[in-house]
C-alpha cells in the first residue's frame, strides 16, 4: 500500500514495527539513475510504501532512518529509553561538513 | 551471500551504489535478529538481538551484522547527482552533500 503522505507513512510504519519487532523488516530500494527512493516497511501481512524523488524529504527520511535503526538494533524498549538530545546529535552529525572556502593569507 | 563486518560492508555497499549509477537499483534490508535458525530464536535473550542489514544489487548480496554495543550506524540515502565523496577518516561515505551510511564508533558505549 502507497502512503503519500510522510507524516502517516511514519508513524503507521513505527506502530507496525511494535506490534512484531522480530517479524517486520524494513527495505530502502535507491535507484540513481531515476533518482528515485522506495521505503518499505512490511511483516509479510500488512505492507506499507512510501516514495519520494524530492530532496526536501531527506531529511526526515534520515531521522526515521535513525529511528529505525534505535528501534532495530537497541529493541523497542532500549530505543524509548534513548536520550533524545543523544537521537538529534547524532542526526546532525550524519551531514558532512562543507568545504569551506579557502582563508586568504595575509601577505607581508 | 557473505556475512562481512561492518567496515568492509560499507566498502562494498559504497562500490555496490557507484557501479548502479547510472542502471539498476540497490536494495538495502534492515531487520532484527539474533542470526538464529528458527528453532533456537525462541530461547534466545534479548541482549542477543542485533540489527541484520542486507544489500542487494539483485546479483550480489552482502550482509552485516550491527549491534548497538559496538557501534553507531546511521542510514542515509540522498537523491542529488552530485559525485561521490568518501571521507576515510570517519568512515563515512558521502553521495553529494549527503551521507549514505556512516558508522561512528563510539567509546562511551562499550
Amino acid at each position: 500500500m502507497y502512503l503519500r503522505s510522510w507524516e502517516s507513512f511514519a508513524s503507521q510504519a513505527e506502530e507496525l514495527y511494535r506490534k512484531d519487532p522480530l517479524g517486520t523488516r524494513y527495505l530502502m530500494k535507491y535507484r540513481h539513475c531515476d533518482g528515485k527512493l522506495e521505503l518499505k516497511v512490511t511483516d509479510d501481512r500488512t505492507c506499507l510504501k512510501f516514495t519520494t524523488d524530492q530532496q526536501s524529504d531527506l531529511q526526515a527520511i534520515e531521522r526515521f532512518n535513525n529511528r529505525f535503526f534505535a528501534l532495530m538494533a537497541r529493541g523497542v524498549e532500549g530505543a524509548d529509553s534513548m536520550d533524545p538530545k543523544e537521537v538529534e546529535a547524532s542526526t546532525q552529525a550524519a551531514v558532512p561538513q562543507q568545504h569551506k572556502g579557502r582563508k586568504q593569507r595575509r601577505r607581508g | 551471500m557473505v556475512l562481512l563486518s561492518p567496515d568492509s560492508f560499507l566498502n562494498q555497499l559504497t562500490r555496490m551504489y557507484s557501479k548502479h549509477r547510472n542502471s539498476g537499483s540497490v536494495f538495502v534490508t534492515t531487520k532484527r535478529s539474533n542470526m538464529k535458525s528458527p528453532k533456537y530464536r525462541e530461547k534466545a535473550k534479548e541482549e542477543d538481538y542485533a540489527c541484520l542489514v542486507r544489500a542487494s544489487d539483485g546479483k550480489n548480496t552482502i550482509s552485516t551484522v550491527v549491534s548497538i554495543v559496538d557501534c553507531k550506524l546511521l542510514f542515509f540515502c540522498s537523491l542529488s547527482d552530485l559525485h561521490w565523496k568518501c571521507d576515510w577518516s570517519t568512515t563515512q561515505f558521502c553521495f553529494g552533500n549527503a551521507c549514505i551510511l556512516r558508522i561512528e564508533r563510539s567509546a562511551q558505549l562499550r
